[in-house]
């Protein structure tokens, strides 16, 4: 191998799990070589099965997914788009009947991240004078600069057309007292990892949603990782029981697959910012593309056909029974399942390292969000077997985290 | 054509004005466009049987052509096995991309970090370059340049026009002529700069290939000043200029290297960062280094890429590009309509600048924006589309052809004609026509859209 291949290839498997975990994604192993995926189960090239609670897939394999996405591919996947396009008419009229009013414009683009920056975008554009947006620190708000400052509580451009005002999760409760009219927007998720459903109440959402309103900030409810269907509704929205003013939507829509993210807002929004404007002050070479657009057709079609929302809300009850038996465990600090995300905060680092080694002999892969924090993010199409799998290999491994860490190696 | 196709026409578009974009929506209505049915090789077929070769081709994506057998069948296998690539393990589509990027970055260039958009990755070029030059706030742009429209890709613009208002103009992001190398070694100098962000040829509406020489005289201001160089290729890469990168003809190894469009196939988005030992162990002693993007091959981590299809796209594409090879087409082909339009060009210096272009990058700078939309709507009706700025603001813009480099001798041939046609009929008509229609143009988006409609002679409604 030559220098640049250690540094491509560079550790073995089970070797001593990474002690940080920049990326937000790690689960300290370089892993097997995966040559088949469907539903929950990854097949490596030995023939072993994994189970994958990290990815937040949709869930391979769907055999009315795959079959409208194949179709769409042997037609045209991306385009020039010089054309009316009838997958992208289709798309962004099953989006407006699947968001509630007035939420019914949906700019598709590449990814859940990009997504999220259009909704800072209109944001900065509806108010251009103001130059802060709110988060919580720490949690995911995706790969680009904005949401990269959000997540680490400060800016990583030197001039950000928004700066980045990111609250200690610990001040979450005072979270609607910090806007002000300096406040482009606030971007949320309904639910993350360490952040179960119950821990904001539905006095908090609407008092957040009327302080956005009197100090004309946007609400951006952010469900990359909650919709469609992952907390049991067909969108986290419905949980907290308030209507955002721009709900961002990502890969799973896109069926775990095709790299897509939505962006939803209404009519007036949309018509402030850029109704009057060419409509190329915003876009993307990718976006909107009929493979995208066939895909969020057929996932929407499925998440309706399937009941997903009923699936996800019948696996909360399964996985709950096996994380209540969690709270007894001294390592465990907290643990939260809402439908199918699943979380895990860990009483320290090496407790988590210890766990997910465990974890992964069992051959699950999880999503580490933090030194302290694992999430479970099955396949929205998990079966009740797969999640019988999942918090058997959780319970076994949370009791390897105990040991003592000399009888781990 | 029917009542029931036209009543069809008239719903989708009703749809997309008011669920996806009603000024797009819009413009679509006023030139009466069909409905896209299917696109192979440099066609692209609508549902009513009509074919129109692409020489838009969202300005590059579709370099090895529409619906590209081989990267199909290859995105094809990955979708119906193994589509998603989940962190913590390897995908043998991945491993095959890595590969094959092999083939076409400079060994220099040895960290991956990916994304699903150029605009993506020219944000973490953009990050990755200022925790490496900690000491150094400012960012040199070229004029005209483009580097997407995400809000922090934004700041990067060469222009003010689709950054007003999501961002002002930076002090740190200094500015200057295109091909004008001893301007940007001015910029340079006072080594208070992190990176330059330059396409080696200006693309967008832009289009201008520089002198020759200029990008090496760009690499050496850097590396006399320490400054970092990233090359965004998004347009350029794959053999669109004649050589399998832009940078390749004047021997240039920058510190940074973007690539997307091409690399997509026509088929899935992806985006790749491609940065030097230098860059990224720099940028790794940063205070804040936990902030540096994902790199592929860092234990656990999928370097920001999440679509196993998407690589096995970006894999077949380039082995496409080698297979057929398609730099050596551009260079052969390149001239071929480069001539054409430099012809064109000289026959009809009423509407035309000249015809700047290299390989297959090429375009045709109009006098102003109504011969840019006119040229553009009579090849359109000869079943011609080409890449138009949608940009009414530039004075001059350029018309851009740039076709699948696939593409067949006969049918650049086919296009010189229908050029020939279209610049004749334009001869034809009164001088005052283009000048008057320039204004209405640029008022367009204030007009009632009935009757932009009429202007048009589109027999559609803006029901939206």
């Amino acid at each position: 191998m030559t220098a640049v291949d250690d540094q491509l290839y560079p550790s073995p498997l089970w070797d001593e799990a990474p002690t940080d975990d920049p990326a937000g994604d790690l689960i300290g192993m370089t892993g097997p070589t995966i040559v088949a995926a469907r539903g929950a189960w990854l097949t490596d090239r030995t023939g072993g099965r994994w189970l994958d609670a990290r990815s937040a897939a949709f869930g391979p394999g769907h055999p009315a997914v795959t079959t409208a996405v194949v179709e769409q591919l042997d037609r045209v996947a991306l385009s020039s788009r010089v054309l009316i396009s009838r997958p992208l008419a289709d798309a962004v009229t099953e989006l407006a009947r699947f968001c509630p009013a007035p939420l019914e414009l949906s700019y598709l683009c590449n990814s859940g991240d990009e997504a999220l920056d259009f909704a800072l975008k209109l944001a900065k554009g509806a108010a251009p004078g103001r130059g802060r947006v709110l988060g919580i620190r720490g949690e995911d708000f995706g790969a680009l600069a904005h949401g990269s400052a959000l997540r680490f509580g400060r800016d990583v451009l030197h001039t950000p057309p928004l700066s980045a005002d990111a609250i200690d999760p610990g001040d979450l409760e005072r979270l609607p007292e910090r806007l002000d009219t300096s406040t482009a927007a606030v971007v949320i998720a309904p639910a993350a990892p360490g952040r179960g459903l119950d821990a904001l109440s539905g006095t908090w959402w609407r008092t957040l949603r009327r302080r956005c309103q009197e100090t004309g900030a946007l609400l951006v409810l952010d469900e990359r990782l909650t919709a469609p269907a992952r907390l049991g509704t067909r969108l986290g929205c419905q949980s907290i029981g308030i209507v955002p003013d721009v709900l961002v939507l990502g890969e799973q829509l896109g069926a775990g697959t095709v790299p897509l993210g939505v962006t939803v807002t209404s009519r007036q929004l949309y018509d402030s910012v850029l109704g009057h404007r060419n409509p190329t002050v915003h876009g993307s070479t990718f976006g909107a593309n009929p493979l995208a657009a066939a895909t969020v057709r057929a996932v929407l079609d499925a998440v309706r056909h399937d009941d997903l929302p009923a699936r996800n809300h019948a696996a909360q009850d399964q996985l709950r029974e096996a994380w209540s038996q969690l709270n007894g465990h001294e390592e465990v600090r907290a643990a939260g399942v809402d439908g199918t995300l699943a979380w895990i905060r860990f009483t320290g680092r090496d407790r988590a390292d210890r766990f997910c080694r465990g974890l992964s002999r069992r051959r699950v892969l999880a999503r580490r969000c933090g030194p302290d924090l694992v999430a479970f993010l099955p396949p929205l199409t998990s079966e009740p077997d797969d999640l019988r799998h999942l918090t058997a290999a959780v319970t076994a491994a949370v009791s390897d985290a105990e040991k003592d860490p000399e009888a781990d190696q | 054509m029917t009542d029931a196709a036209l009543a069809d026409r008239q719903e989708l578009l009703h749809l997309l004005g008011r669920h996806w974009n009603p000024p797009a929506a819009t413009m679509l209505a006023a030139v009466d466009r069909q409905v896209e049915s299917y696109a192979e090789g440099a066609e692209v077929v609508a549902e009513d049987g009509s074919r129109t070769l692409d020489l838009a081709g969202s300005y590059g994506v579709f370099l090895v052509g529409h619906g590209n057998p081989a990267v199909r069948a290859a995105v094809r296998e990955t979708l119906t096995t193994n589509p998603g690539y989940v962190g913590g393990t390897r995908h043998p589509a991945v491993e095959r991309l890595v590969e094959a990027l092999r083939t076409v970055v400079p060994a220099e260039l040895g960290h991956l970090s990916f994304g699903s958009s150029g605009a993506h990755v020219a944000e973490l070029a953009l990050r990755t370059v200022l925790m490496a030059r900690p000491g150094r706030s400012r960012v040199v742009v070229v004029g005209g340049g483009y580097h997407g429209k995400t809000l922090g890709a934004l700041t990067l613009l060469g222009g003010d026009g689709h950054r007003d208002p999501f961002a002002s103009r930076s002090p740190e992001v200094v500015m200057v002529p295109p091909g004008d190398a001893d301007a940007l070694d001015r910029a340079v100098r006072g080594r208070q700069v992190a990176a330059v962000f330059a396409e080696p040829v200006l693309g967008g509406a832009h289009l201008r290939v520089p002198p020759p020489g200029w990008f090496a005289a760009v690499a050496a201001s850097c590396r006399r000043t320490g400054t970092l160089l990233v090359a965004d290729e998004i347009q350029t890469a794959f053999g669109r200029t004649g050589r399998l990168l832009g940078a390749d003809h004047d021997g240039v190894v920058p510190d940074v290297l973007l690539l997307s469009k091409a690399l997509t196939g026509g088929m899935v988005p992806i985006a790749v960062l491609a940065a030097s030992a230098e860059v990224i162990d720099s940028a790794r002693r940063h205070p804040a280094s936990e902030q540096l993007p994902p790199l592929w091959g860092e234990p656990g981590s999928t370097g920001g890429l999440r679509s196993g299809v998407a690589a096995a796209a970006g894999a077949a594409a380039i082995e496409q590009v080698h297979a057929l090879d398609l730099p050596g087409r551009a260079a052969e082909l390149g001239p071929v309509l480069l001539d054409g339009l430099r012809d064109a060009a000289r026959r009809h210096p009423r509407h035309l600048v000249d015809a700047p272009g290299i390989g297959l990058m090429t375009g045709l700078r109009a006098r102003n924006p109504a011969v840019e939309t006119l040229i553009s709507m009579q090849m359109a009706h000869r079943g011609i589309h080409l890449g138009h700025s949608l940009n009414e603001d530039i004075a001059q813009p350029v018309l851009r052809f740039y076709p699948p480099l696939t593409i067949e001798r006969k049918q650049i041939e086919q296009v010189l004609t229908a050029l020939e046609e279209s610049l004749s009929w334009l001869d034809r008509r009164p001088r005052a026509l283009t000048r008057g229609i320039t204004g209405l143009l640029r008022r367009q988006r204030s007009l009632p859209p009935g009757l932009v409609m009429k202007l048009n002679h589109s027999p559609l409604k803006v029901t939206w």
